[in-house]
């Protein structure tokens, strides 16, 4: 691979025509982003935010409206961007009376491989999604949870550069997803790049290293996850024999004071805002207040994922009505 | 051939052969012509005739009564592997392979490709059958009959290339404006090159009546000159160029991804 960054996005957008009379919707506005090599980078977002849309323009099924794309440095038109590429979609189907190992040949050939090695190249991508005894075994036969781990060896044959994964996870048992997680970290530490869109934050939470969250075609946060959940909270204990005593002062500040059940004398304070904080703390010590602890608290992805795109669910839009409307442009 | 568009061609051709009802209707159109190709021969060998005439009569009739299975050839083509594409894409199978270092155009063409293979398989024993049948008796290969043979497929593939074109409707406009243009310029200034440019505007309709009176005399033995033949198989190679050309610079242009 090139010396550039594996992906860049710069002011990506795509339109798409709908309807008898064409109208244009927009799936992605002016989304930018850089994927560095080696790193694990998590792509976010409900359903119809443009996840699925984007990582069709990076694999070069779709043409970009505005803005433009580049993978290994190049165009994803071009066929050679794609020779250090593997990619698994989210819905895909392969020929029903392949094998499993015949399949993964077929595909090492289309990638214009040589011949020598290519055994090998189909026994360690089986052997990573834990395969090899149902290769010989029709394609047809195979269970959801075996489609997409025969899905993910053909992405993985050949330990491509950089791989995209669309939705890996899904109808996964536990284990297997465990095992992915591994073979994903094990990538990582050769310095092999991926792209993982999924659902499942738990197992992005315990891969990426950074992530882009998209809502509605737009980046609302992109960051490593620690960053994202710092920014987000923080929390000061305090102990006072009347803690309510300090709420006039605190309330300027845009501070209000959570009380611990069972514990009158405790008072905690949380803020995402460093100065506020401070000041809060000199509050507390003038006023002769116990300072307890003072935590940065980290939220979990899951939190940071709804803080942004969940105030629909709030304002009482279903996203799986709204996913439903939009699935096409996702 | 080698490579990614060796791997395409073999996948399609597996997979138009592993369909239940291409294999039911390859072996119905194969027995019809197997049957065909008989009986039109039992008549000329049970009129009495000397050889030449067997050979002569032969020919005609054995052309003339398989001919509509021109038409059914490039249906059961088109059937089994030119729109293999579109069932790949319907199926959710194209991605796989379009995730790969492989370039659209090459996907198109190997689509093709595949039809076109299967064409020939299925003209080959009519081909075989007459054309051997008559040399026998004749003592000789007349090559007329073989380029009258080459003909008949060249036709088909580019029925095959003009179907194909169809589906990206953008270029089939192009390409039916072109062919309209070309033939009135050539109509109008008469010149040698017009017999072929007004049979352009059937480029959509690519058996041209024009054409098939060539084709018929080359196979039937009615002619003995061998340039409108040759002229006749270069204007449909050189249109099938063209229309797959037109097809796979539009297939490489279009949007498909999965549905999701």
């Amino acid at each position: 691979m090139s010396a550039t960054a594996p992906v860049i996005a710069d002011q990506l957008g795509k339109d798409f025509r709908e309807g008898f009379l064409m109208r244009k919707k927009s799936a992605l506005e002016s989304v930018s982003f850089t994927i560095q090599e080696g790193e694990i980078f998590g792509f976010l977002g409900p359903n119809g935010a443009g996840k699925s849309t984007t990582l069709h323009v990076l694999v070069g099924f779709l043409r970009p409206s505005r803005g433009r794309a580049l993978v290994a440095g190049r165009s994803p038109q071009e066929p050679e961007a794609r020779r250090f590429l593997g990619f698994l979609p989210e819905v895909f189907a392969f020929d029903r009376f392949a094998t499993g190992r015949g399949l993964l040949r077929r595909f090492d050939a289309l990638s214009d491989r040589p011949v020598e090695g290519r055994d090998e190249r189909v026994r360690d991508a089986l052997e990573a999604v834990g395969m090899e005894e149902a290769a010989s075994r029709r394609i047809g036969t195979y269970s959801k949870g075996m489609m997409q781990r025969i899905g993910l060896a053909q992405a993985l044959l050949g330990d491509p550069d950089l791989l995209i994964l669309d939705e890996p996870m899904s109808g996964m048992d536990p284990a297997t997803r465990h095992s992915t997680r591994k073979v994903l970290c094990a990538r990582r530490e050769r310095g092999k790049t991926t792209l993982l869109s999924s659902h499942i934050l738990a197992d992005v939470e315990e891969v990426a290293d950074r992530v882009l969250i998209l809502d509605r075609g737009r980046k609302v946060a992109e960051g490593p996850i620690a960053e994202l959940g710092e920014a987000r909270a923080g929390a000061v204990v305090f102990r006072d024999h009347d803690p309510a005593r300090f709420d006039p002062d605190l309330a300027p500040l845009g501070l209000s004071r959570e009380a611990v059940p069972g514990e009158p004398d405790l008072g905690i304070l949380r803020t995402a805002d460093a100065s506020a904080k401070n000041a809060a703390l000199a509050l507390l010590a003038a006023g002769g207040a116990d300072i307890v602890s003072v935590t940065p608290q980290r939220a979990g992805l899951e939190e940071i994922f709804l803080e942004l795109t969940a105030t629909k669910v709030t304002k009482g839009t279903d996203l799986g009505a709204r996913s439903e409307g939009e699935g096409e442009a996702s | 051939m080698k490579g990614s568009f060796g791997a395409l061609v073999a996948r399609g051709l597996w997979r138009a052969l592993s369909d239940r009802t291409a294999i039911i209707g390859g072996l119905l159109a194969v027995t019809v012509l197997a049957v065909a190709g008989p009986a039109a021969s039992f008549n000329v060998f049970a009129s009495g005739a000397d050889t030449a005439t067997r050979a002569a009569k032969l020919r005609l009739y054995g052309w003339n009564y398989t001919s509509s299975f021109d038409f059914l050839m490039v249906a059961l083509g088109f059937a089994l592997g030119a729109n293999q594409i579109a069932g790949d894409i319907k199926a959710g199978t194209l991605f796989g392979i379009l995730a790969r270092p492989v370039s659209r155009g090459k996907v198109f063409l190997a689509g093709w490709s595949v039809s076109a293979l299967l064409l020939v398989g299925l003209e080959i024993p009519r081909s075989a059958f007459l054309i051997g049948t008559v040399s026998w008796l004749e003592g000789r290969l007349d090559p007329l009959h073989l380029l009258g043979a080459l003909a008949v497929v060249s036709g088909a593939w580019l029925a095959l290339a003009s179907l194909g074109t169809v589906l990206t409707p953008t270029y089939a406009i192009l390409a039916g404006l072109l062919g309209v243009i070309a033939g009135n310029l050539a109509f109008h200034q008469e010149i040698r090159i017009g017999a072929w440019m007004l049979d352009t505007v059937g480029v959509l309709l690519p058996l041209p009546w024009g054409q098939e009176r060539i084709v018929g005399d080359a196979l039937t033995g009615a002619s003995s000159h061998a340039g409108p033949i040759v002229e006749v198989i270069a204007y449909r190679l050189a249109w099938t160029a063209l229309l797959l050309f037109l097809g796979s610079l539009a297939f490489s242009r279009r949007d498909i991804a999965p549905r999701v």
